[in-house]
């Protein structure tokens, strides 16, 4: 490729785009152990992660390059004992911090603390829609009890909150259910994420995979829900990709809309590129940004 | 059929209405792009001149008619133009909860 102009494989000019988003993996600690999980099969290690300084460098150099959005995400967000320092950072540098997290680990006075830190908004997952469910699902007994105590504080304390549902062939079929507790969790969005095949969840892609009729079913409801609750709930929908003709393209142009930053500091344009074999990514920790 | 239990939230705005930007939607600048952005959860906005005067306007107190009287005055333009403008925009934006209305949050 020639240095002065950007192409694409055929040669032709390619204009990309400044990258509006981050996804800030700050660790990959998490109590629970979702079978869907995208997080990698070989995970960072504690001791490799990135200090809340370094993560402060990260988000400062990001908004320099046109980043507008910061994901805090994982893991388990709430593993990190500094996670209010690091979104101190991130607000410092300007940029919209959305908190995504189970919520396991967060406790009334750390929610206080974030919110005087400055989070903008907290994007919550559910793992079902009941204890046992929930509990079967992440594999931590208590965890939907402990969430649901979460989002009462996340309500009392005014955050917006998105709820995040990742579906799949065991829960596809409650549906209807999830978007009813986002409208009682007073969620002003619904993320219905039909689970994607990265990390543990292509271990167990089997028993995941929804088939096309609950597919097709999920979309129906989604349609019947989106108009229904128009101007009370947003619902935003990733339909399953793995019914279509032809495999979804790769998101919008590798980081062009945005980048993930792993626990250790890897620069990532999407959450699977690691696992394609023979490409080398680099550390923000050793090159950075500008 | 009974009556819905609530009004749907996009009812039509009326000029008493008071519209808002609520907690987690700012309206900024993007120092790197040059651009005015609306931030919201997941979503950063690109907005042009008309939508960036209509939302410097909501400030939480005043009613729609009011803000409507304001533009058209500072743009002297035809209220009934300005009027269809604004809803259209705020009403779209009320869709996608990025603008709240008093009283019907
Ligand atoms: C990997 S989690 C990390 C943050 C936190 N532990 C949580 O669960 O919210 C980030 C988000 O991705 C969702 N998610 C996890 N695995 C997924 C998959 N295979 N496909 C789609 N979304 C997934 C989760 O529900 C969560 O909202
Ligand atoms: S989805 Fe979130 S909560 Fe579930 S195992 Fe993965 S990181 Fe943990």
């Amino acid at each position: 490729m020639k240095q002065d102009r950007a192409e694409d494989i055929r040669g032709n000019p390619v204009t990309p785009g400044l990258p509006m988003a981050m996804l800030a993996e700050l660790t990959h600690r998490c109590p629970l152990a979702c079978p869907y999980c995208s997080n990698p099969v070989e995970l960072s290690r504690a001791s490799s992660e990135m200090t809340a300084d370094e993560w402060g460098s990260v988000f400062r150099q990001a908004a320099d390059l046109g980043i507008l959005q910061v994901h805090l995400s994982g893991g388990e967000p709430a593993s990190r004992r500094d996670l209010t320092e690091i979104v101190r950072h991130a607000r410092d540098a300007g940029l919209y911090v959305n908190l995504i997290t189970s919520g396991i680990g967060l406790t009334e006075a750390r929610l206080r603390e974030l919110d005087h830190a400055g989070v903008d908004h907290v994007q919550l997952s559910l793992q079902g829609i009941n204890a046992e469910m929930a509990d079967w699902i992440g594999g931590y007994k208590g965890g939907f009890d402990r969430k649901m105590q979460v989002a009462e504080w996340i309500g009392q304390i005014g955050f917006p909150l998105t709820v995040n549902a990742v579906v799949h062939r065991q829960n596809m079929d409650r549906l209807p259910e999830m978007i009813e507790m986002a409208v009682n969790l007073g969620a002003r969005r619904i993320e219905v994420a039909t689970v994607q095949f990265h990390g543990w969840a292509d271990l167990n892609r089997k028993t995941l995979m929804p088939t096309m009729a609950q597919a097709m079913q999920a979309r129906a409801v989604v349609n019947e829900a989106r108009a229904r609750l128009r101007g009370r709930l947003v619902i935003d929908y990733v339909p399953a990709d793995h019914h279509a003709k032809f495999p979804k393209s790769c998101m919008g142009g590798w980081g062009s809309t945005g980048l993930n930053v792993t626990p250790e500091g890897l620069v990532l344009p999407c959450h699977a590129a690691q696992t394609i074999p023979n490409l080398d990514f680099d550390n923000v920790r050793e090159v950075p940004w500008r | 059929m009974n009556a819905p239990q609530q009004p749907p939230a996009t009812a039509d705005l009326d000029d008493a209405a008071i519209p808002y930007l609520p907690r987690g939607v700012r309206l900024q600048d993007d120092r790197v792009r040059g651009i005015r952005v609306l931030q919201a959860p997941e979503r950063a906005m690109q907005l042009d001149a008309v939508g960036d005067a209509i939302l410097s306007e909501l400030d939480g107190e005043t009613g729609l008619g009011a803000l409507i009287d304001r533009l058209a005055q500072k743009y002297d333009a035809p209220r009934d133009q300005i009027a269809e403008d604004v809803r259209g925009f705020l009403n779209g934006l009320i869709d996608r909860r990025m603008v709240f209305v008093r009283g019907r949050e």
